[in-house]
Parts: C-alpha cells; structure tokens; sequence
C-alpha cells in the first residue's frame, strides 16, 4: 500500500512481521494461499512435494504481516505462520 | 544421468523453510495427523471449512473433553475422522439422530453435527426438520457441495436448477433445496450461510453457532471442483473460489424465503436467524428437574465393556499393515521364467490416469494385438491423491486367475507406489518410474527414471498427459504391446479433443525411451 502521506500517528502502531512455514508434503498446490494473499507475498515455485503438486514461495517475505488468512483458508493445514505478536 | 537432472533442478524455496515434522501447525493438537494428507481433492474447500471450525472450537473455549463430532457418509463425513476429539462416523443421513441421542444421554455434552448436504438434507431430511422442530441443543455445520461428491457427482437435493451433474448432463431440472429457509421454517434457532471463502466471518459465525443454545445450523458453501465444477465449468478450486468473490454478497438478517442460490445468480450470505426459543432440554428439565440419564441408569458406573481388538485408551484405531519394505527381488522358480504370459503393474495415486493407462494398455494387447488379456483396479475412496494401481496380464493362452502376484513390468509413478510394490516384482523385471516423484532406494539399479511428469507439464504444458508419455516409454522398452495397437488404443480411449495432445505425449514418451542407453538390454517383456 502506498502511503500519500505519512500518518502522523504512525510510530504508535507496530506493525507485526510474520515467519511462513510450510509442511512440504501436506500441499496440493490449490494455490488458495498465493491467491488471497493481501499482501501479495506467494507465488508459485518450480518445486515440487513427492506427490507433484508445486509448494507455493515467498517472492517477498518481509512484507508478510502475519494476518493468518493463508493458514486459516489453507485446506491442508500446510501453511503457518509463526511471530506477529503484539511487543 | 536423470538423476542429475533431478538434482540440478533440486531448487530451494525462497524465503518459506519447509519442514517434514508434524505437530507444528498451531491446529495439529486438534487433528489426527497420522492420516494426513486428507482424502480431499486439491482445491475442495472441505480443509478450508475444518480448518476455520477448529479454529472456533478453539476460540469459542469450550472443553474439548465435552465436545463430541459426529459426522453422516459422504466426503464431508470424513471430518470426525480427521478431528483428535470424540468423533463417530454414522450410518448415511443418521448423523443428527444419533447425536440427539448422545445429547440426550448426556447433556453436559456440546454435540457438533458436520456433514454434507447429501447426508444431512437428503437422506437425512427428515431427521434435519425434526431436529430443528424440537430445537434439539445440537450445532449442525452443512457442508454443501451441490452434489453427491464421493459417489461421482449425481444431482442431489441442492443442486441449482440447470446445473450439470454426472446425472444432469442437460442441467437439472429441478428446483433445489434453500438450506437457511428449510431451517429457519422448521425452527431453528441460529441459521447462517458462508461460503469456505469467507473464512473469517465463517469462523465467527461457527464460534457463534457453538454457544447459541438450540439447533443452531450454518450452511458452508464449498467448491467440488473434480465433480461439480468439473461439469459446470469450473474445474479448479480456484476458479469456484473466484466465482465466489464474485458472486457472494453479504445481507444479514435477510429473509430466509429470498436466500435461494440460482445457478449464475449471486450468493446470498450472512446471518439470516438469531432467536431465542426454548430448546428440548430446558423443557425437559422444567418438567422433571435436572435428568441425568447416563447416571439414573448406572451407565456411568459400569465397568467398561471389554474389547475383542484391545487397544489403548486414547490411541487411534490400529492402522493397517505397515507397507511392504522395498526388500530385495522375488526369486521366481525357473520354470516360471520361461512364459508366455507377462504380468504388468501400473501403480502411482488417484488422478494420474493409472487406470486409464491399464486400459489403454489391456485394450491394445486384447483388441489390437490379439492376446489374452486381463485387467484388475484398485483404487481408494478419493477422487484424487488416494493409492492406485492397475494390474495386467497379457497371455498367449486363456487366462485362467487374473491376480498379479510377482509382476514382470511394473510403473512406479508415485513413492508411496514404489515403497509398496518393489518388493513383488520378479528379479529380472522392467521396472519405470517416475523420475521427479519417486526416489529409489540407493542399492536398487534396476529403476529406469523416465520424467514423464517434467516432460508433460515442460514439453507438451499439461501435466495430465504423464500417463500417455510413461506409456509411450513403456512400449518402447518393454516390447510388450506394438507401438501401432497402442496408438490406436489411445485415439481410441482419450477425450475427445485431446487426441493431439496425446499423441503428442505418445510420440515424446517413445522418443524419450528410444534416447535412453539402457534400452537395449533392460527389456523385461
């Protein structure tokens, strides 16, 4: 998102960082999580599990705001993320 | 030298570090992981629904030692399976009587019915609005899928009107059932609807239904690409979720009578009931006081009831045998050695078009070729990802017992395959795999890596040909099946449409096999 000014308010927020993880062999490549991810961090890699489906990868991990919605809409419970918490 | 191809393309994932263990996911103490990966098709939103229940049976903070699943037949009927919580798995349509009996017997109990649309409001109609009627404390979570999904996609009582199903090619003809409505006319006292793509407001709505007292039922719209989008064009689960971004729109509280899903037409969600209504128990108790069935009874108080397959308390069912260990090859006697007849193994998982190939095969041996010839399937429940295999003999004389017992040429397309099949096959035998999807064990030389997937999804830009072009390699190197009787086999067998493209694949599978340097002595057939 591009900020046309900075808030004025803007160092009362923390803004939480997440870590994605992926249990490899669980995905089945839906691609739900590249999909809606609203921060545009996944794309899909070149890799593939032992069952052929292609892992999704982070094109740009530090964007990642631990919103949980891939983890929440990932129906293989593959994907999590960890941090994000609150200081 | 495949095999270095195989490592070179070894990449790492950018900024995700993957890992093997289980019990990482924050959901995993919920679930049994040893039977994941689930039986559920790519794409089904199925996990997506599971997922945001478990979440809210997290959120809601009930004790997970008072909530009991219970779950009717179907693909959604696996739910209770999948859940590490008291969980019965009931005859089809039979999920809300037997948890009204568990309520009833014991009602300190949260009883969570989730089941399919086929379960719940077809076979077990009945059961829903009388459920409902009584205001039974059940919380109903209906996973609609429009169709019979495990079966192979029939029309069912949900299926919109002109929509095509396995047994409405033209579309349907009837007018289908509007969940919210059938509820909230037959009493209910908390009726919602989302579709799996609405996860949070799905898991709030959940988490809601958990602590309203009363039949409380929430309808989850989830996509069946492989059956119902398949027929409806919409074959990946992605394209059924963007059709609901499209389509879905949000109106609480609006009137059950006028939440009717049209095919095309938009989706009404949002929480359509909210009432208060005494439910079956509080009457119960105002009549006769607190009742406590299970104890009055002395159930509580007698001795368990012992087990013919003992197993300990809080362990799962035992699980079958463990795979057959890929040990060295099967000695046949000689005698054996000289045949006539050759018997072929095509294993790999559910959606590879093994059993396409076994026919294609059989079909150009029997048909084309004019040899005796056999063919045994098996295949699990799931419509993907599930074990599969296809086993052939191809005889000069009439065959008398069609199971494969020590095959002679076997396809390996899937590691789970290979672990369990390698140990069958005869110690001379052809054996191909999969050169991306199955790593043999470091001491077996006889594995020929044939990249079919690589070349399917690289070369020809669709995946689903990788049968066709292991096929193809097959036919070169086993000498089996003549390469003219199989090109007729597959224009024969393949839809209609694609027999370019797997002609193509064919023709690439050959070629592949042609450039290999093992292929002069590696013949098995």
């Amino acid at each position: 998102m591009k900020l046309w000014r900075t808030p004025l308010d803007l160092d009362k927020f923390h803004i939480p960082h997440g870590e994605i993880h992926l249990i490899k062999n669980r995905c089945k490549g839906c691609e739900l999580c590249v999909r809606y991810c609203p921060r545009d961090v996944l794309r899909i890699s070149n890799v593939m599990n032992e069952k052929g489906y292609h892992l999704p990868e982070a094109i740009n991990p530090d964007r990642c705001v631990a919103c949980r919605l891939c983890e929440l809409l990932c129906p293989e419970f593959c994907i999590y993320i960890t941090g994000g918490e609150q200081p | 030298m495949n095999r270095d191809l195989v490592e070179n393309e070894e990449l790492e994932l950018a900024g995700v570090p993957t890992v093997e263990e289980i019990g990482l996911h924050p959901l995993d103490y919920l679930l049994r992981t040893e039977r994941l990966p689930h039986i559920w098709c790519p794409g089904c939103g199925l996990g997506t629904a599971l997922s945001c229940f478990s979440s809210a049976l997290v959120r809601s903070g009930l004790d997970l030692d008072k909530v009991a699943v219970v779950s009717g037949i179907g693909c959604t009927g696996r739910v209770a399976g999948y859940l590490r919580l008291d969980g019965f798995h009931t005859t089809h349509g039979r999920a809300i009587p037997f948890a009204t009996g568990l309520k009833l017997a014991n009602q300190d109990l949260k009883v969570v019915v989730f089941s399919g649309d086929g379960d719940l409001i077809a076979i077990g109609g009945n059961h829903f609005i009388h459920a409902a009627r009584r205001n039974m404390d059940l919380t109903v979570i209906c996973v609609n899928n429009f169709n019979y999904g495990m079966t192979g996609g029939q029309v069912g009582p949900t299926t919109p009107s002109e929509a095509r199903t396995s047994t409405s090619p033209r579309g349907n003809l009837e007018h289908p059932f509007n969940i919210p409505r059938l509820a909230a006319a037959a009493g209910a006292t908390y009726v919602a609807r989302w579709t799996v793509l609405h996860a949070r407001r799905l898991e709030k709505s959940i988490h809601k239904a958990l602590l309203k007292p009363g039949f409380s039922v929430v309808e989850v719209i989830s996509p069946c690409p492989t059956l119902y989008g398949r027929f409806n064009r919409k074959k990946y689960g992605l394209d059924m979720m963007e059709y609901y971004h499209q389509k879905a729109v949000i109106r609480h509280g609006a009137a059950p009578w006028e939440v009717d899903i049209d095919l095309g037409g938009e989706i009404i969600c949002g929480e359509f009931v909210d009432i208060e209504r005494p439910t079956f128990q509080e009457r119960l108790r105002e009549r006769y006081g607190e009742l406590h069935p299970s104890e009055d009874l002395g159930l509580l108080n007698r001795p368990p009831v012992e087990l013919d397959v003992p197993f300990a308390a809080g362990e799962s069912l035992p699980l079958p045998a463990e795979p057959r260990p890929a040990g060295g090859p099967v000695r046949i006697p000689s005698e054996m050695a000289a045949r006539t007849s050759t018997e072929v193994l095509l294993c790999g998982f559910g959606g590879q078009g093994i059993i396409l190939s076994g026919r294609i095969t059989g079909a150009a041996a029997a048909l084309y070729d004019g040899r005796e010839v056999t063919l045994t399937q098996s295949y699990g429940p799931e419509s993907r990802g599930g074990a599969c295999s296809a086993s052939l003999i191809i005889s000069d004389q009439p065959i008398s017992y069609p199971h494969v017992t020590h095959p002679h040429v076997m396809v390996a397309m899937s590691q789970e395959a290979y672990t369990t099949y390698r140990g069958r096959l005869v110690e001379d035998g052809l054996l191909l795999v999969d050169a991306d999807l199955v790593e043999p064990s470091p001491d077996d030389h006889l594995p020929i890596p044939v990249p079919a997937t690589r070349i399917a999804e690289q070369e020809l830009g669709r995946r689903i040909v990788a049968n066709i072009v292991m096929l193809g390699a097959l036919t070169a190197l086993s000498g089996l099946v003549s390469e003219e009787a199989m090109r007729k086999a597959i224009l024969d067998r393949v839809p209609k449409g694609t027999e370019e493209l797997n002609m193509r694949a064919f023709e690439a599978g050959l070629s592949y096999a042609a450039h290999l340097p093992q292929a002069d002595g590696a013949s098995g057939g």
